[in-house]
């Protein structure tokens, strides 16, 4: 197959020539250049295993960082109970007043009241309560 | 002994691909570094120039990427500054072809300047070009018919 003809082609030999010059005697110094580059030093750099292991490493430990300051954070801001003595009297006593004017204790109920409550718990009548009441006489 | 058996054929493989004598100049230096660490671990799989030029062209083309990454961050055009950079480089002392060619190649993307830049200028046979790039072969001739048609269509608008 006949290849076309294009100036790329034609003129290949003279543009794979290399157009840029160099600094006098860059090849013959760059050997020196090379030997002044201060090696490595073997102690300071760690093992190929450890450092291709090292960013899974450092992307694990970022996480632990944003779930510990986050938890740290949810806990600093979120409704805990704060240590503070006050307010933990205060919010017992408010307890304390709801839940005794809501329900009084059977320590301070009469047993007329005890007997009404169970009966009433176990599904007795309006009229049966009424009757019972009138038989015992209150 | 390999810097002086190689350096050359190494320095122009860097140049072609950044087309500039100080960037040219930091890569080879940083190859022949690198081919020093990695000489123990040398298994040859393939020939010494063959394990050098990878690891040169490697670097070539990670440095155009992290070029054109500098670019799009301070949203700039690379073109432009690799055009400039031809432009303003004491070191090329080129034609106007041997300029419009250089600046068509940096336009490039970076696997298809690698293997325009081994096989037009350097003459690398296609197996070679792919133990070097890693690439197989017929990905090879695809990449470089794409880059030949991109540069020569630069190149017709200057003749």
């Amino acid at each position: 197959m006949a290849r076309e003809k294009d100036i790329l082609s034609e003129e290949r030999n003279f543009l794979k020539e290399n157009p840029g010059s160099l600094p006098e005697g860059y090849f013959a110094s760059l050997k020196s250049r090379l030997s002044k580059i201060p090696e490595k030093d073997q102690e300071d750099q760690a093992p190929a295993g450890i450092r291709s292991f090292a960013p899974y490493a450092a992307l694990v430990a970022s996480f632990v960082a944003i779930f510990f300051f986050g938890t740290l954070i949810l806990r600093n801001t979120a409704g805990t109970p704060p240590e503070s003595g006050h307010a933990e009297t205060a919010m017992t006593d408010t307890a304390v007043a709801v839940r005794s004017h809501e329900e009084p204790s059977y320590d301070e109920a009469s047993d007329e009241e005890a007997i009404e409550y169970y009966l009433i718990a176990n599904g007795t009548s309006a009229e049966l309560l009424a009757y019972s009441a009138y038989e015992q006489g209150y | 002994m390999i810097v002086k058996q190689f350096s050359e054929k190494t320095y122009w493989i860097i140049r072609r691909m950044v087309a500039c004598h100080e960037d040219a100049d930091d890569l080879v230096q940083e190859t022949f570094v690198r081919v020093w660490e990695a000489l123990p671990t040398f298994r040859k799989d393939s020939s010494l120039s063959t394990w050098i030029w990878r690891i040169a062209s490697n670097l070539s083309l990670s440095f155009v990427r992290k070029q054109k990454v500098r670019a799009a961050l301070q949203f700039q055009s690379l073109d432009a500054a690799m055009e400039r950079k031809i432009e303003d480089d004491p070191y090329f002392n080129g034609n106007e072809a041997e300029r419009v060619l250089s600046k068509a190649v940096t336009r490039l993307p970076g696997r298809q300047r690698q293997v325009f830049c081994l096989r037009y200028f350097e003459d690398l046979p296609y197996e070679q070009i792919s133990e070097i790039t890693g690439s197989s072969v017929s990905a090879l001739k695809a990449s470089y018919h794409f880059a030949y048609e991109k540069v020569k269509a630069e190149l017709e608008k200057l003749f």
